[in-house]
């Protein structure tokens, strides 16, 4: 009982507030501080069989034995062929100099002369030398020395960068991210070229050693913000963070609330944009979605082609996309509601169609809507699965077929078809999948109380959710800003409708940002 | 911005508002079942949506037949909504417990809040319908904007008669009514207006009149169906009310005259006496009325001001042809005529309203609004008042435009053979 | 230490000040002052205007302070309690008296069948969670809610236009001005529920000088604009029902709103409009909730949670007690009379005016 408690109490909490636990023990762990020894690391990483030992001489003034460690398929061989292990054996043996060396400054001297590495590094311990080992470099041991080089040399097989596919646009930039942590941060490099683009590293995961970078803008990031994440991060006690994505969960704001707090895409061009405005992105590697604090609730139903389109245009797209998700979250709530209670509202034809429509209809409405909207979401999870050419089929024939024929078999009434119909594409019209999701859990309670209580309790419902929403922050920011609290310039510009670029001469002032005036997007 | 969300340490306050938090969500989820139950909820196919209500004088004193004209769709079919017409009456004390005697009949439960018309019979009306009115506005289905129709004879038999376009009689007055105002030919009244009206001191409430009209009546003539019943519902004249009574009809003409004084006239034609050979119809584009009220040495004058702008939709009888100047003349006597027409129609209803006299025109309310002070020395004899006064008109007309001809289609040739001027 | 800031500060004033009253206003003011009734409607409403600034006043005087604790500070610990629990009794009293209304509008319409007891709960379950929230969320909720209400009633105004009866309003005062005084006698209480509220809210305005120069012009703005909005009903319902009907009518809004018929398709669109009564009826109720909450936590010195457990169960008997609707009317109108008016008045003033004494020697 007690036991059940504290587990009760535990998951209440907030992650980034728990106490830290003590991380696991294994006993290379405890090594890590240890200075090295060529000894222990072959004895550490024999096992693997990926592990690659090659052992060579150098013949300076006196033999050295030197034991290059790499990881087979982290590595790029040509590079450790031919720049590495080719100067070290041939070209420096060749160099008359080098003869005089003796094994106490080798490493030193090496480090000076072993020119064609660029990426080249002393180390003196343990752990340093496993990281840098697991992570794809080569690891340079000389004889007993505790001092060892490390020489960059990696390269892996990695998917090319294509557009990401939940994210496609017309116009714009179709890169994506990838896996890979490097190309990434290249590719955030090329879109934004000033000094205060700052990269800051940090590895997560007590096995996984993720390889984390935080990264914003100086001077235009809140400080606060900034600071917040990284503490966040740094209290992260997890065994493993195999995707990015987890780390979401481990520094949101409101774990309990459906909707989301962070941000996340898999476009350069959108991260770019972000950071400009004050916001701190989030990159792991392994994963090509970056995360993006602090967010509100407009953010979720922006979509990056808004900016590459004409303003006046996107204004109208805006509008039809903040009805569509309204619609996605009322229609069904409200078919309930003004059928079965509110029927004065139906013009007097239109109530005659519908009471027309559900005659035979063995279900009174509520089940009825209920019934539809859980097969439109068994639907939709399993179209998710089917392999593609199935799954567009089975989409339509989902649809049609099967609406049609419980239609004619007066499972359900055409009017209920055709408001589902219009609710699940209305769904998808939210540009993010996260937020899409927390519509689909709110339509559920929304037409229990619809059913129930009628207009009433859709009202109820649409307040209780707002209070959710008025009281949500992400790192601080208001869910619902500019709204509530109020803030003309961000409203007018971004929000409802977008300003051209032209009469965007100042940051919005969403995030206290500490150089406001300095953002002049207008022309001068 | 101190944010009390950034950085938490677990706080014995946050201990208590965590429990909180969580009984309420525990009591939600469970409340959620109780929930669950059917509070006054109806599902649209158990209504029977009511579309006219009659009200008729029962047999025994003080009793109510209440007709009901329900709307009722038919299943399936591809064309939408097709409705049965489903007509029953009830007899019974108080208006409310119609529904319940329906309910001895029907297996659906009545919809009022679709009930656009209300038909009074003529006896119901002549002895009083204030004190059924009541439960018609203060059960909330209903609207206050239902229209009001009195019947000559029974209210039943209006609503029970079957249309040649087998249209719901209920459905075809209502159409009818909505479109008044590009015809201006009866007066419309809603059950709001009427009760605003008999708040007033000043002003009788006045109702249309329907009747059956049989093939031949009325300058209509249609061709019937054997067995001589009435299939067509014909809208003309009021009913005027005195204190909730039917106390006198005004005629076709009367009622338009009082559409005319009252302003509520928006499209119509109107055709005038025959002057040198000539009659001119014209089509209302936009009218006006004002009043004034003055007083001379006799006592206090009232006056009506109308400003009525036409356009010539026909001239009858033939003319010569005129130059542009000869026509603007002519559409000058034209003007005339046409106003001594709508004179014509006024008058009559100014003089019925004195001879009821119950001010279904709205002087005495017209006076309480120019001049107060007038009004309180006059209200308590107002309808003797009323027979004396000087009520005066003046009428002018505008022709905006004769249409596409100038004057009429003529010939050089004279009915004689000769040739013309 | 949570902060609301000056525009917040404005629609949450507009928010708890409009409350609901623009449901029975048309009624009120009919009833006590005919037809010229919605000339009482602003005059009333402008009267709170002196006391709000006296508020302000003595905020920028004693800043971080509520009511009970500047009274507490000028007048003496035992007074400041005793206002305090009045207060405190008042809120809670009044607040279970609104709560019972917004029910009994939607028992009187459209959900006649639902038991109130489902109301109730439904409605506090909202209650709470806005209270629990915080004056910044519930600042927030006003700043999104009351302009959507403000919309609905000049959006019900302006559809209402075809159904006005032609010269009713006229003629103007016709009985002289002293009708006009009865009815604006009447409706005093209601901008003095404001002048409580801003009592407690004092502890949470914003401090700078510019600050306190603008809440003073968002005072103005605040009654000024809810004393039009409830004009405009008042005259539309006047207009439209006439002065006899408009009294009769106890929810003359709704009737307004059934009658509004666009192009012949959309009608009765009443039902939507209470869903934005239930959004004011909430405001007005937790601010009273509110009210209580700041009240039982500075004179007991209570933390939050006991003072919830406290209010609570006070809050919800009293809907209960009252069971008839006519009931309901007349406790309103005489807690509004007999109980609001005067705590409001004798309570400003006596503080404003020693204060101010005090400053003078």
């Amino acid at each position: 009982m007690k036991s059940w408690l504290k587990m009760m109490k535990d998951l209440t909490i907030r992650p980034h507030t728990r106490k830290i636990r003590k991380p696991p023990t294994l006993p290379i762990d405890q090594e890590r501080n240890k200075p090295l020894s060529s000894q222990r690391i072959r004895e550490e990483l024999e096992k693997s069989s990926d592990i690659i030992f090659r052992e060579f001489s150098l013949r300076a003034k006196e033999e050295i034995p030197c034991m290059l460690v790499v990881v087979d398929g982290l590595i790029d061989k040509s590079i450790l062929d031919n720049f590495i292990l080719r100067v070290l054996m041939v070209d420096l043996q060749a160099d008359p100099d080098f003869k005089k060396l003796t094994q106490k400054n080798i490493v030193d001297d090496v480090l000076k002369l072993l020119a064609p590495a660029s990426e080249i590094k002393k180390i003196d311990k343990m752990g340093e030398a496993i990281d840098y080992i697991l992570s794809g470099d080569a690891v340079l041991f000389f004889g007993n020395l505790s001092e060892a080089l490390v020489i960059g040399a990696r390269g892996w097989a990695s998917r090319a960068i294509s557009e990401p596919q939940t994210e496609s646009t017309i116009r714009g930039p179709k890169e994506g991210f990838t896996e890979t942590l490097r190309t990434n941060t290249s590719l955030l490099r090329r879109k934004i070229k000033h000094p205060s683009l700052r990269l800051v590293s940090l590895k997560l995961g007590d096995l996984t050693h993720t390889d984390v970078v935080v990264c914003y803008i100086e001077k235009v990031a809140s400080p606060d913000v900034l600071s917040e994440v990284l503490r966040r991060l740094s209290r992260i006690k997890m065994d493993g963070v195999v995707a990015g994505d987890s780390i979401e969960e481990m520094i949101e704001d409101s774990p309990y609330s459906p909707f989301p707090t962070v941000f996340h895409t898999e476009r350069p061009d959108v991260i770019a944009a972000n950071l400009l405005e004050g916001r701190v992105g989030i990159m792991a590697d392994g994963t090509p979605t970056v995360l993006l604090v602090p967010v509100t609730l407009a953010k979720f139903m922006q979509v990056n082609e808004d900016y590459y389109a004409r303003a006046l245009i996107m204004i109208l797209i805006r509008f039809v996309r903040y009805l569509g998700a309204m619609i996605a979250v009322l229609a069904p709530s409200i078919y309930i509601a003004v059928t079965t209670f509110h029927q004065e509202i139906l013009p007097t034809s239109l109530a005659l169609s519908i009471a027309a429509g559900r005659e035979g209809v063995p279900f009174p409405a509520l089940i009825e809507a209920l019934l539809m909207t859980l097969t439109l979401e068994i639907l939709q999870e399993a179209g998710l699965r089917l392999p593609k050419p199935i799954g567009q089929t089975i989409g339509i024939v989902g649809a049609l077929v099967i609406g049609d024929a419980a239609v004619k078999a007066s499972l359900v009434s055409p009017l209920m078809v055709i408001v589902i119909g219009i609710t699940a594409i209305a769904s998808y019209i939210i540009p993010s999948y996260d937020l899409g999701i927390a519509v689909r859990l709110t339509r559920f309670p929304l037409m229990l109380l619809a059913g129930s209580m009628g207009f009433y309790g859709v009202g109820i419902g649409l307040y209780a959710g707002l209070i959710h929403l008025l009281s949500i922050r992400s790192f601080g920011v208001p869910y619902l800003s500019p709204i509530a609290p109020l803030r003309i310039r961000a409203l007018l510009q971004d929000t409802f409708v977008r300003a051209p670029w032209w009469a965007m001469k100042r940051r919005p002032e969403l995030i206290d940002v500490e150089d406001p005036n300095s953002g002049s997007r207008g022309t001068k | 911005m101190g944010n009390p969300t950034l950085g938490g340490e677990l706080v014995e306050a946050k201990k208590i508002k965590v429990i909180l938090k969580r009984g309420l969500i525990l009591f939600l989820i469970f409340s959620l079942f109780f929930l669950e139950g059917c509070w006054g909820k109806k599902e649209v196919d158990q209504l029977a949506f009511v579309i006219g209500i009659g009200l008729d004088q029962g047999k025994k004193p003080g009793d109510i037949i209440f007709t009901f004209q329900i709307a009722q769709p038919k299943k399936g079919g591809q064309s939408g909504s097709e409705i049965n017409n489903w007509i029953l009456s009830t007899e019974v004390t108080h208006a409310p417990l119609s529904e319940e005697k329906v309910f001895e009949i029907l297996n659906r439960y009545p919809f009022v809040g679709t009930t656009k018309i209300l038909v009074i019979g003529e006896e119901l009306a002549k002895s009083g319908i204030n004190s059924v009115i009541d439960s018609f506005q203060r059960y909330y289905q209903f609207r206050r904007t239902m229209y009001m129709i009195v019947a000559k004879g029974k209210a039943k038999d209006i609503l029970n008669t079957k249309l040649r376009n087998d249209q719901l009689p209920a459905l075809s007055l209502l159409g009818r009514i909505e479109e008044n105002k590009a015809v201006s030919s009866f007066p419309v009244t809603r059950i709001g207006h009427y009760l605003t009206l008999l708040s007033r001191e000043g002003q009788a409430p006045i109702i249309p009149v329907v009747d059956r009209l049989q093939p031949g009546e009325g300058g209509i003539d249609y061709k019937g169906s054997e067995g001589g019943e009435a299939e067509e519902l014909l809208l003309e004249g009021a009913g005027v009310f005195r204190v909730g009574k039917l106390v006198s009809y005004l005629t076709d003409q009367e009622s338009k005259g009082y559409l005319w004084l009252e302003n509520e006239v928006g499209t119509r034609f109107i055709s005038t006496e025959e002057m040198n050979g000539i009659s001119v119809t014209a089509k209302v584009i936009r009218s006006k009325s004002n009043y004034s009220v003055t007083q001379d040495e006799k006592g206090p004058r009232f006056n009506y001001q109308l400003k009525v702008i036409v356009a010539m939709t026909e001239v009858m009888g033939s003319q010569p042809p005129m130059s542009p100047e000869k026509w603007a003349a002519f559409t000058g006597d034209a003007e005339k005529l046409v106003a001594q027409a709508i004179e014509k129609e006024c008058q009559a209803a100014i003089n019925k309203d004195k001879e009821i006299p119950n001010d279904f025109l709205g002087i005495g309310r017209h006076i309480e609004q120019k001049n107060p002070s007038l009004w309180k020395e006059v209200r308590n004899n107002w309808e003797k008042t009323l027979q004396d006064l000087p009520v005066d008109l003046d009428v002018e007309v505008t022709i905006e435009h004769s249409g596409v001809d100038r004057n009429t289609p003529v010939s050089p040739v004279n009915p004689e053979g000769t040739r013309q001027e | 230490m949570e902060r609301i800031s000056t525009h917040q500060f404005l629609m949450l004033g507009a928010g708890v000040t409009l409350g609901t009253t623009f449901f029975p206003v048309g009624m009120t003011v009919a009833s006590s002052a005919g037809r010229d009734g919605w000339m009482a409607v602003i005059p009333a409403f402008l009267f709170g205007i002196p006391f709000s600034l006296m508020l302000l006043s003595l905020a920028e005087k004693y800043p971080q302070k509520n009511l009970i604790q500047i009274t507490e500070q000028v007048l003496g610990k035992w007074m400041g309690k005793i206002f305090g629990i009045l207060a405190i009794l008042i809120s809670i009293y009044f607040g279970g008296l609104l709560a019972r209304q917004g029910v009994d509008m939607f028992s009187r319409s459209i959900l006649p069948l639902i038991p109130f007891w489902a109301f109730l709960l439904s409605g506090f379950v909202l209650v709470l969670m806005l209270v629990n929230a915080g004056i910044e969320v519930m600042a927030r909720f006003c700043e999104i809610v009351f302009p959507i209400v403000a919309v609905a009633l000049i959006g019900t105004a302006l559809l209402s236009i075809p159904r006005f009866e032609q010269g009713e309003l006229l003629p103007f005062l016709e009985n002289g001005f002293k009708p006009v005084l009865f009815g604006v006698i009447e409706i005093i209480p209601w901008p003095m529920e404001f002048v409580l509220f801003l009592g407690g809210l004092l502890k949470f305005l914003p401090q700078g000088q510019q600050e306190i120069r603008q809440m003073r012009a968002k005072v103005w703005h605040v009654l000024l604009f809810v004393g039009l909005l409830n004009m405009l009903i008042t005259l539309v319902e006047i207009w439209v029902f006439g002065p006899t009907e408009a009294t009769r009518l106890t929810y003359g809004l709704l009737t307004l709103g059934k009658m509004i018929e666009i192009s012949q398709t959309v009608s009765g669109i009443e039902s939507i409009f209470t869903v934005i009564w239930m959004g004011a009826s909430l405001i007005k109720v937790s601010a009273f909730y509110f009210l209580g909450l700041w009240g039982v936590q500075t004179v007991f010195g209570l933390k939050r949670g006991v003072a919830h457990m406290f209010i609570i169960p006070i809050m919800s008997v009293i809907p209960w007690t009252l069971t008839r609707g006519a009931d309901l009317q007349i406790a309103i109108t005489q807690a509004d009379r007999y109980l609001i008016l005067p705590l409001a008045l004798v309570w400003v003033i006596l503080l404003w005016g020693v204060s101010w004494w005090r400053q003078r020697k």
